[in-house]
């Protein structure tokens, strides 16, 4: 709907509202998410800001009272990459999904922790677990992070990442079992025992 | 779907696994797939080896905050934008 350039102070006032109660309250939570896709305080913080300066630009594409959580996670998981490509730190996401397609092979239904039992990862520190995630691909560290530390349902995940819920389903096993892995390669390297 | 007139597969019950921690399965889908797990000593140990992964990486994974400085910055900046310059398209 084509709108009038200028809008009223009713109405600018509504949307400051909108801003102040359902935008800003996510503020630490989106820094916890730009955090562990950039891994750099001061990229999270860049990020935050553009994800609310984006959010109250285009306030009128949101509806009062519906999902603002996914709605900002959204617009800070398209500023990442827009930057991010940008800077070409990270290649397209289409290389990463033929590398891991290729290496999965038809592993793709197990749950990936062949050897890794309760006794080792639980003599891991977070850092140890920070760092493996850390070490996924952005696209499946991401999913792991909207599902597993934010509480996002698959549908959610499916338009936060503008992908299928079919890729997120297969994208998340992949990720959980690449997690396991780099986790059971560190204890393995580490001298953890399963007799511990 | 698993259906409680076939065979146990172990591979198919796992397959759900990760679904049903993300609750993620329908109430009648959630019904078949603890059916089955408690069918099979394999199946209900891989599970809850699943649960207490999942339990484990929740806890962690770290959790950063935005320093209580950081916040009212950005909320100073943010403000004095929509205030002053920044109006919705």
């Amino acid at each position: 709907m084509e709108e009038s350039p200028q809008i009223s102070l009713a109405e600018k006032r509504r949307r400051d509202e909108i801003f102040q109660r359902e935008f800003l309250p996510y503020m630490d939570t989106l820094y916890n998410f730009g955090f562990h896709l950039t891994y750099k305080e001061a990229d999270a913080q860049d990020l935050v800001q553009e994800t609310y300066l984006k959010a109250y630009r285009f306030i009128n594409s949101y509806q009062e009272g519906t999902n603002a959580k996914a709605w900002l996670f959204r617009i800070l998981k398209n500023a990442f990459i827009n930057e991010y490509r940008r800077r070409s730190r990270i290649p397209d996401q289409i290389d990463y999904e033929e590398v891991i397609h290729i290496q999965d092979g038809e592993d793709s239904q197990s749950l990936g922790y062949v050897d890794l039992r309760q006794e080792i990862f639980q003599g891991m520190m977070g850092d140890e677990v920070t760092s493996a995630l850390n070490s996924l691909p952005v696209d499946f560290r991401t999913v792991v992070l909207l599902c597993d530390i934010e509480g996002f349902t698959y549908e959610e995940i499916a338009s936060i990442m503008d992908i299928p819920i079919g890729t997120v389903r297969s994208r998340l096993h992949r990720a959980r079992n690449m997690l396991k892995e780099q986790l059971r390669a560190y204890a393995a390297k580490h001298g953890f025992k399963e007799n511990h | 779907m698993l259906n409680k007139l076939q065979p146990h597969d172990c591979d198919q019950v796992i397959a759900l696994a990760y679904q049903a921690l993300d609750g993620e399965l329908s109430t009648e889908e959630m019904e078949g797939f603890l059916f089955e797990l408690n069918r099979c000593s394999c199946c209900f140990n891989s599970f809850e080896l699943e649960k207490s992964f999942r339990a484990f990486l929740v806890n962690r994974i770290e959790r950063r905050f935005m320093p209580d400085s950081v916040q009212t910055r950005i909320r100073q900046e943010l403000l004095k934008a929509i205030q002053y310059g920044e109006s919705p398209k």
